[in-house]
């Protein structure tokens, strides 16, 4: 039987064909103006048309079989070039406004990024396999457009004044400036400087989190607890939870007019304070919402500790108190000191819980909010500010590889290990309820709190009349000549969010599990820069992408703020890291033999990832489907930047919401997102099967049952 | 069917980086030859297979399989089948889905995949058990689905990497067996990597064995044992007593001296630089004297044969005497009998540990 053919060139005369019909036939620059590739050609802006002739070129080279590799990589690369620089700067060429990019110059960038891919191939490179030179190349010139490009011109509008020159002693006076690096907070009664508090705030954050995620680890796993499910329930709550709701319910529960508050002023005469408002209410709200993720991490730590270690221990005569210091501890620090800088690091990234908590204690996220959105408007200070921030963050990263990297402590190793856990001492174990059992009667009263807060009158007040009134507001639906009309103000937002984020989760999913594909099962020159470039957006908080893609996109050849799309975008590319993470770890659970085996027997790259590897791959897939939405309705940090009156979200609408004082309508929005986002996971996992997006679920590696 | 090529190597090297995982090798398989890689493990065998697949690209030479060099195709691309050492049998389809994945990937429509599919499965004696999922079956089901799999696009090359490992000792003889007869039996030409030296004896029409990145010496399986061109191969094919001294003529043939024993090789053919003989035990005798200059240290029972270690001047003889023989005592002083012929002679080659 005859293998299928090698590259006969019909993509590329098709990328050739897609190319010339987006220039001839669809609009050329974005929104409003219709005008046609050749219109705008005949109108005197004559580079356009190179980008397309070298599409036509690297078309009919293509027919010519692999030897004209080289040659095609210069000409459509050629294009690609011609047509970003006329985009950024076409006074090199005609002198003329630059035009901003639409339908027909993408669809031409697309086709010429295809080509590209593919003459890399035919020239040898990612040994010459198409598939995995289409998609690298497209991931990576998407990630450089989307992530590295904004990133680079916020850092640069630090060091420009307004007109866009350059001005080292502005940006002298802006980092010097004295609020920014105070230190008087710790010699007198005075307020620290703003990277103070964000590294105060942030450490506390992150010790905070870990100790009381330890506590919870260690009873649930050796605590002797017969049912953890507690644990575990409580453990999905942050994660689809809105960041700053948790900062609502603790105003309702301890601002001035609080429920407790309240309690307290009258039976024991405890005056009123605003002592929610700065760095403990802060602190409370980031430990509340970090805390369920620092007992996963730790959590999936001890399960890793083989418990024949403490036995052997045991065995070496060696009490629990002595082996839980001298063997468990130790082998759990790494995920210790993990834990820790997760918690530091959300704590930087966080922007919702400061902005609502925050009173007069600004940090980094916030202040570049209003160096932005405030009165003061001042985008060089906020591209200053947030190059402090990134700073600070990739620090954190930079530490964790340095400190964690040399200390692998797995224990796991495939074959059977039927110990039995020790239990832990008993100083331990009574100091961790102490700490656990407050710890969940206050998450269960601010959940209460979000649940009630919405069907009562002013539980802001302490007023708790239930009423619909502001269910009302926000989700009326009327019946009129017209049929449904959903006049609740709150609708808009509602659909504009899951219609962004169930367009963001498929996409995210789809680039973040190739991403992982390409990465783990290929091996070509550029895949650490590769690696590096895609988890990037990882590390840098949202609000510095907020910020970034304002400056970025304002202005031509991508001119995108304003509309859904760069919501769409936004999501993407903050949350394809996780799809990477998900899809690497799935992938290395799947035996590589797989995939050559489909390859000897005839099936092109793109067969086996259809046919086998995406099909395996299902588990992993889902998880980065359901985070990546549950994350887009939930983010605000980087979105509060990107919305408008047209496209708002939900995130966004509720913070309005809350500053202008609307608490109820606020918590009753928060707690109808969070029912909502409940329903599409447990939805989902019930469609799936809970098990199976386990990665115990189905096995996955081809060892032939008869040797295991 | 013989769509059965050949395939040859002309030179050709894979490195990873400055690593040669092979360097400059050259060979030939014949169309519907069975030949097998053999060798410790790292040597290279495993990447030369991969490289007839295409799962790796070679950084040097040329490769051909039948008249037509492909060198820089991928292995969709190449005509060649594989067993992989884990079957690698896609635990998501059916084994029926698993045999057919190659015609439909190659374009065949369903029927015709199907047809081809039931009709393999038959020939390796697996007709009936087409809906099961791989995982339901045992060791040895699995490793015939994996061939029926890989003979199913009656590819021009069928490549085995170490197909046995995976199995226990009974079965492995059985499978071994299937695996020459089905080759014979449709002419196929089959490449075939293993680190078990009967295994590879057992099966070949002609071995390959490689040693650090390179073919140390290839041939008949035969031609390996009785005739191995250097330390290595007549250490690692076979049990060998190597032994370094001197060659001199003599009427009678040639006497070889170490450590001021002689002992006569009868009538050989002495190559240039020389300067050590490889002795099988099987070939050896021992005549009791008390004079002798051996000792016995260790006595074995094998069952079809005593196995004596001892002790002499250069060092340990190791003897296999037949087993309806006396025994001999230990302790007990033996002079070394050689069976005329028996003696290789071989340049003294690196060491290896």
């Amino acid at each position: 039987m005859r293998r299928r053919s090698a590259d006969r060139g019909t993509t590329d005369l098709l990328a050739a064909a897609v190319a010339t019909a987006a220039f001839l036939l669809l609009p050329w620059a974005f929104v409003d103006d219709l005008r046609t590739g050749l219109s705008w050609l005949l109108d005197g802006r004559w580079p356009l048309a190179l980008p397309v002739l070298a599409a036509l070129i690297t078309g009919a080279l293509g027919t010519r079989g692999a030897t004209t590799g080289r040659w095609r990589v210069l000409v459509a690369g050629f294009g690609l070039a011609v047509l970003l620089a006329y985009g950024f700067t076409p006074g090199l060429f005609d002198g003329r406004k630059p035009l901003p990019m639409g339908l027909g110059a993408a669809l031409t960038a697309a086709a010429l990024v295809l080509q590209l891919s593919r003459g890399f191939a035919a020239a040898g490179a990612f040994k010459a396999d198409r598939w995995v030179a289409t998609t690298t190349v497209s991931i990576f010139a998407l990630v450089l457009l989307f992530v590295f490009f904004p990133v680079a011109k916020v850092l640069a509008s630090a060091f420009l004044d307004k007109t866009g020159a350059l001005d080292l002693s502005l940006t002298w006076t802006r980092l010097t400036a004295p609020d920014i690096w105070s230190l008087a907070c710790f010699t007198a009664n005075a307020s620290c400087g703003v990277v103070a508090n964000t590294v105060i705030l942030g450490v506390l954050a992150g010790l905070f989190s870990t100790f009381l995620g330890l506590a919870f680890a260690l009873l649930a796993q050796r605590g002797g607890m017969k049912n953890t499910k507690v644990f575990d329930a409580l453990s999905i709550l942050p994660i689809i939870t809105p960041p700053f709701v948790i900062a609502l319910a603790l105003v309702v529960l301890f601002g001035r007019t609080g429920i407790v508050t309240t309690f307290l002023d009258t039976w024991f005469n405890i005056p009123r304070s605003r002592w929610i408002y700065g760095l403990p209410g802060v602190l409370i709200a980031q430990v509340l919402s970090q805390t369920p993720l620092s007992y996963l991490m730790l959590r999936g730590a001890l399960q890793g500790i083989a418990p024949s270690l403490e036995e052997a221990a045991q065995t070496l005569r060696a009490g629990r108190w002595h082996t839980f210091r001298t063997v468990t501890f130790p082998l759990l620090r790494p995920a210790v000191a993990a834990s820790f800088l997760l918690g530091f690091v959300e704590s930087l990234a966080d922007f919702g819980n400061p902005l609502v908590l925050g009173g007069s204690f600004e940090v980094l996220s916030t202040k570049i909010f209003f160096a932005v959105a405030g009165a003061q408007h001042d985008p060089g200070r906020a591209a200053l500010l947030a190059l402090l921030l990134l700073a600070l963050t990739l620090s954190a990263f930079w530490l964790q590889m340095i400190w964690l990297g040399k200390s692998s402590y797995v224990t796991v190793t495939g074959k059977g290990d039927n110990g039995v856990p020790l239990p832990l001492p008993r100083g331990v174990r009574i100091a961790s309820l102490g700490v656990v059992v407050p710890w969940i009667a206050m998450t269960v009263a601010i959940y209460g709190i979000i649940i009630i807060g919405g069907f009562v009158t002013d539980i802001g007040r302490g007023v708790m009349e239930p009423t619909w009134r502001h269910i009302l507001t926000g989700f009326a639906i009327e019946w009129n000549a017209h049929g449904l009309f959903f006049a609740g103000s709150a609708w808009d937002s509602f659909f504009v969010t899951v219609m962004v984020s169930a367009i963001a989760a498929p996409i995210t999913a789809l680039v973040g599990i190739l991403t992982a594909y390409v990465l783990t099962r290929h091996d070509f020159i550029g895949r650490r820069t590769f690696e590096f470039v895609t988890m990037l957006a990882f590390a840098i908080p949202g609000t510095v992408i907020g910020v970034a893609y304002i400056v970025a996109f304002n202005v031509p050849p991508i001119e995108i703020t304003g509309t859904g799309l760069i919501l769409i975008i936004c999501f993407v590319f903050r949350n394809m890291p996780v799809g990477v993470r998900a899809g690497i770890a799935a992938l290395s659970q799947i035996d590589k033999s797989l995939d050559e085996a489909s390859s000897t027997l005839g099936a092109s790259t793109g067969y086996t990832v259809r046919r086998i590897t995406l099909p395996l791959l299902k588990p992993a897939i889902i998880a980065t489907l359901v985070f990546s939405f549950v994350h887009a309705m939930t983010a605000v940090s980087a979105i509060v930047f990107l919305v408008t009156a047209r496209y708002n979200m939900a995130t966004a609408y509720i913070v309005n919401r809350v500053e202008a004082g609307e608490y109820p309508l606020a918590i009753a929005y928060s707690s109808l997102l969070i029912l909502f986002m409940l329903a599409v996971v447990v939805g989902i996992q019930l469609l799936v099967g809970e098990r199976k997006l386990g990665r115990r679920g189905v096995s996955l590696t081809s060892t032939p049952s008869g040797a295991r | 069917m013989s769509r059965a090529a050949s395939v040859r190597f002309e030179d050709v090297s894979k490195f990873y980086g400055s690593v040669g995982a092979v360097r400059g090798i050259s060979f030939t398989v014949e169309a519907g030859t069975l030949v097998t890689l053999l060798g410790p493990s790292g040597c290279g065998k495993t990447t030369t297979l991969r490289l007839v697949a295409g799962l790796e690209l070679a950084t040097g030479g040329r490769i051909l399989i039948g008249d037509e060099d492909v060198s820089r195709l991928g292995a969709a691309e190449r005509d060649v089948s594989m067993v992989f050492q884990s079957y690698a049998l896609f635990p998501h389809l059916s084994v029926l889905e698993n045999v057919m994945y190659g015609p439909l990937a190659s374009g065949a429509k369903r029927a015709d995949a199907e047809q081809m599919a039931r009709e393999k499965l038959a020939l390796v004696g697996l007709a009936g058990f087409e809906a099961r999922l791989p995982s339901e079956m045992s060791g040895g089901q699995q490793q015939r689905v994996a061939v029926a799999r890989a003979i199913v696009l009656e590819p021009r090359v069928l490549l085995f990497d170490e197909p046995l490992s995976n199995l226990d000792a009974k079965l492995r003889r059985k499978v071994r067996d299937d695996i020459r007869d089905l080759q014979q039996r449709l002419g196929l030409t089959v490449l075939y990597v293993t680190h078990d030296q009967e295994e590879a004896l057992a099966v070949s029409d002609k071995v390959i064995v490689m040693d650090n990145a390179v073919i140390a010496q290839e041939g008949t399986p035969e031609d390996l044992y009785e005739r191995p061109q250097s330390r290595f191969m007549a250490d690692f094919i076979g049990e060998a007593n190597l032994i370094e001294g001197a060659f001199s003529p003599t009427d009678g043939g040639t006497m070889f001296t170490a450590k001021g024993v002689s002992l006569p090789l009868g009538a050989m053919v002495i190559p240039a630089e020389a300067s050590m003989i490889a002795l099988r035990p099987d070939r050896l005798g021992l005549t009791p004297t008390p004079s002798g200059v051996l000792t016995i240290r260790r006595r074995a029972y094998l069952g079809h044969a005593w196995e004596y270690t001892l002790d002499a001047p250069w060092g340990e003889v190791l003897v296999l005497a037949p087993a309806r023989q006396p025994a001999l005592a230990t302790g007990a002083r033996v002079d070394l009998v050689i069976e005329a012929g028996a003696a290789i002679a071989l340049k003294a080659d690196k060491q290896r540990v």
